[in-house]
């Protein structure tokens, strides 16, 4: 029995890594969880002997056993709270993998383990339900959580200034002449940085019907 | 910051904090907490031992007045002056140094809250003790928020906002984790912003599907001081 101690390095290991579900250390937790409990247990009965011992009307815990009582009881809801959290902030990553697939640079995926994998799972077909019946239009909700284009993508453009002057060929092979006014559909690999220079404008559903 | 969610894994570790107390009286099956203590000499920890316990363990203790408490080494008066003046590496004391010490704040300030008023009743008091703890918990926040809210906050929102793509290892290396979580909100909205001047520039337009619609009703739009006449 360790006050707390596999509780406390369950949560460090979700701070430093995205690393499988430890079965192992979850399980050791449980354990030491259990062993407050009986722990707490054999206590409290053996105070209350006492307790009946000492007939004087009013029966008291003895107060040398109470700190131990409260100790036990504490290390109950700590190994409660660790064990809770270290699976909250997992579902949270798993949840979060499904409206961000696309991982930041140098980001670690995260691993799961096979229940993970079938909540991962459960979790899109569920969204996939609902699109369907409620939103028939939608084929992902993903696709209007405001992601930016793949650099594979292709996006539709407006050109707002000229960035180069008469035609030219893009990396992709893609031949085109810009003209102020005039719209195309560009891999975005290709036009990301007039873009961002403020050459060119990518269109929305609402500027295309203009 | 919300740090009194029940998941929040930095308030969690943070109540790993050792706390130095000493016993008010014997405890029993708790002769393991003894530092001293030969094992199997006895099975009890003897009244007025000092020893250490984590913030979450002790604060039943220090409610009910089992023990008396005292700040950790590196947040007493010594630590808290080489704080002040920027002397101290406060990552490297605690990583979790502001949460840590807001919570030991409020661990003294329910200790002489609860003590004081059993005192009162009981008719004891050792008024001396509960004015310095209370004095120390008051200079502690007040340490705590003078290091967080000084040099340290206006470099870290500074860098937040300003080093979009840029390596940034070496100055969050010595921030501690409450710092790092606002320099990751900061850095993320700056890199939103950015986003957003790439792709989010366009101008919102009506939708011209209503137009149509408007449109197609002829009669209606002859007539004088109509709505639709007025929309089209």
């Amino acid at each position: 029995m360790d006050f707390g101690r596999y509780g406390r390095e369950l949560l460090l290991e979700l701070k430093r890594s995205n690393a499988a579900y430890n079965d192992t250390l979850v399980s050791s937790c449980l354990q030491d969880l259990n062993l407050h409990v009986c722990a707490l247990g054999d206590q409290v009965a053996a105070a209350s002997r006492d307790q009946h011992a000492s007939t004087d009307g009013k029966p008291k815990l003895s107060m040398s056993v109470r700190p131990s009582i409260l100790l036990q009881e504490a290390a109950i809801h700590r190994n409660k709270r660790c064990l809770l959290t270290y699976h909250w902030v997992r579902l949270q990553r798993i949840q979060k993998q499904y409206w961000s697939p696309r991982q930041e640079e140098n980001e670690e995926p995260q691993q799961l383990g096979p229940a993970e994998e079938d909540f991962l799972q459960a979790y899109q077909q569920l969204h996939q339900r609902y699109a369907q019946n409620t939103l028939p239009f939608v084929d992902d909700l993903r696709a209007h959580a405001g992601l930016p284009p793949l650099n594979t993508e292709r996006v539709l453009l407006r050109v707002v200034t000229a960035p180069t002057e008469g035609p030219v060929v893009l990396a992709s092979g893609v031949s085109v002449e810009f003209r102020v006014g005039a719209t195309h559909f560009l891999p975005w690999n290709d036009v990301e940085e007039w873009v961002r220079k403020g050459h060119l404008r990518v269109l929305t559903g609402e500027e295309h019907n203009e | 910051m919300q740090t009194k969610n029940y998941f929040d894994v930095d308030a969690i570790l943070a109540e790993e904090e050792l706390v130095p107390c000493q016993s008010n009286f014997d405890f029993s099956y708790l002769s393991h907490l003894d530092p001293d203590e030969r094992p199997g000499k006895r099975h009890y920890l003897p009244e007025g031992t000092k020893f250490k316990v984590p913030v979450w363990a002790v604060e039943k203790w220090a409610t009910l007045g089992f023990v008396k408490l005292s700040l950790p080494r590196h947040f007493g008066r010594k630590a808290r002056e080489r704080i002040e003046a920027g002397e101290a590496d406060i990552r490297k004391r605690n990583e979790r140094f502001f949460i840590a010490g807001k919570r030991l704040g409020d661990l003294l300030d329910n200790y002489t809250a609860h003590v004081e008023k059993a005192w009162r009743r009981s008719g004891d008091s050792d008024q001396r003790l509960l004015e310095l703890i209370k004095r120390e918990s008051a200079q502690l926040r007040r340490t705590l928020l003078s290091a967080y809210t000084g040099q340290r906050l206006s470099q870290t929102l500074n860098w937040a906002l300003s080093s979009v793509g840029d390596d940034v290892t070496e100055y969050t290396k010595g921030l501690t984790e409450l710092e790092r979580r606002l320099f990751l909100l900061g850095a993320t909205s700056a890199s939103s912003h950015e986003a957003w001047k790439v792709y989010g520039n366009g101008r919102l337009l009506p939708v011209t599907e209503h137009k149509r619609t408007i449109r197609s009703v002829t009669p209606d739009l002859q007539a004088p001081g109509n709505k639709r006449q007025r929309i089209s």
